[in-house]
């Protein structure tokens, strides 16, 4: 039976804030955790959301900012932020991934669905709420949900051999 | 001219991969995922590496991989696969289907040009 787990939500909420804050920061822009799980922003946002699933483990990210971010955080000048904000939440997703593995949990993910609106508000099923970060361009909200079997155990950190963002592996 | 076919489905990643290796005098072609990956290489017999995307719609890049390994004409085409994913198990699939390199995004300009060109046929 699948259920929601406070403490592994919690775990597992923290890799993906921490992946978070990695993720623009490999981008060029800094972010700090805000103190409300709420965007206050009236402005369009766009979001990105990938389901997962892995071994007694499954669940959803969803990534969401305006359009600020999202342009000063993209390679390309006037690049397409549909496109943009897809990709980020395929990296976000991909970062969490490998925070995962490396405590031996194995997940594979779906392909990102993107959508855009105003006051995009998570309605979360458990007690976990998003998080909120603010940077030099405005708010970013990262959003895991996940639910486990009972015998999911999340294992303490050990090195997996594979590699990490920006390495190369000659094969 | 060497010629490189990206592929990728972010349109973003695209061009910017594609501008770095035009400024480094690299011929670029573009793909948005495995099936259209595999059209390009029928279409262009001069390509000289592949960059391969893993996570893609309609096809990905470990089956694209696996397709264009067991067409005689394009079993020898270097590949550098660039992607978020880190598994082991994915790979030691890319490395059995004679993948050259397994980049993890993001990746620096410069060292990614420099793979591009050490590998390019």
């Amino acid at each position: 039976m699948w259920s929601q787990n406070s403490d592994i939500e919690l775990k597992i909420s923290a890799l993906g804030a921490s992946a978070c804050v990695d993720l623009f920061g490999a981008y060029g822009l800094d972010l700090e955790l805000g103190k409300s799980s709420r965007m206050q922003s009236d402005e369009r946002l766009l979001s990105g959301s990938i389901g997962f699933v892995g071994r007694r483990l499954r669940g959803s990210c969803l990534l969401a900012a305006g359009e600020k971010p999202l342009s000063l955080s993209c390679p390309e000048q006037n690049g397409a932020l549909r496109d943009w904000v897809g990709e980020l939440t395929n990296q976000f997703v991909g970062r969490l991934k490998t925070k995962l593995l490396s405590r031996g949990i194995e997940v594979f993910v779906t392909t990102p669905i993107v959508l855009a609106g105003v006051h995009i508000e998570p309605l979360p099923r458990s007690r976990m709420e998003p998080f909120v970060f603010q940077s030099s361009a405005g708010e970013i909200m990262a959003w895991i949900e996940v639910e486990t079997e009972e015998a999911f155990v999340f294992g303490s950190e050990h090195p997996t051999g594979s590699g990490l963002e920006g390495d190369i592996l000659v094969l | 001219m060497k010629k490189i076919l990206i592929v990728d489905d972010s349109e973003i990643i695209r061009q910017q991969l594609g501008r770095a290796l035009s400024e480094a005098g690299l011929s670029v072609v573009e793909a948005s995922d495995g099936v259209d990956g595999l059209e390009k290489v029928a279409e262009h017999d001069d390509i000289s590496l592949l960059v391969l995307d893993i996570n893609m719609p309609r096809m990905n890049g470990l089956d694209m991989l696996e397709a264009l390994k067991r067409n005689p004409k394009t079993a020898s085409l270097p590949v550098l696969v660039l992607t978020t994913e880190a598994q082991n198990s994915m790979v030691a699939r890319a490395r059995q289907s004679g993948a050259k390199a397994w980049l993890i995004k993001p990746v620096k300009m410069d060292l990614f040009v420099n793979v591009v060109q050490r590998f390019a046929a």
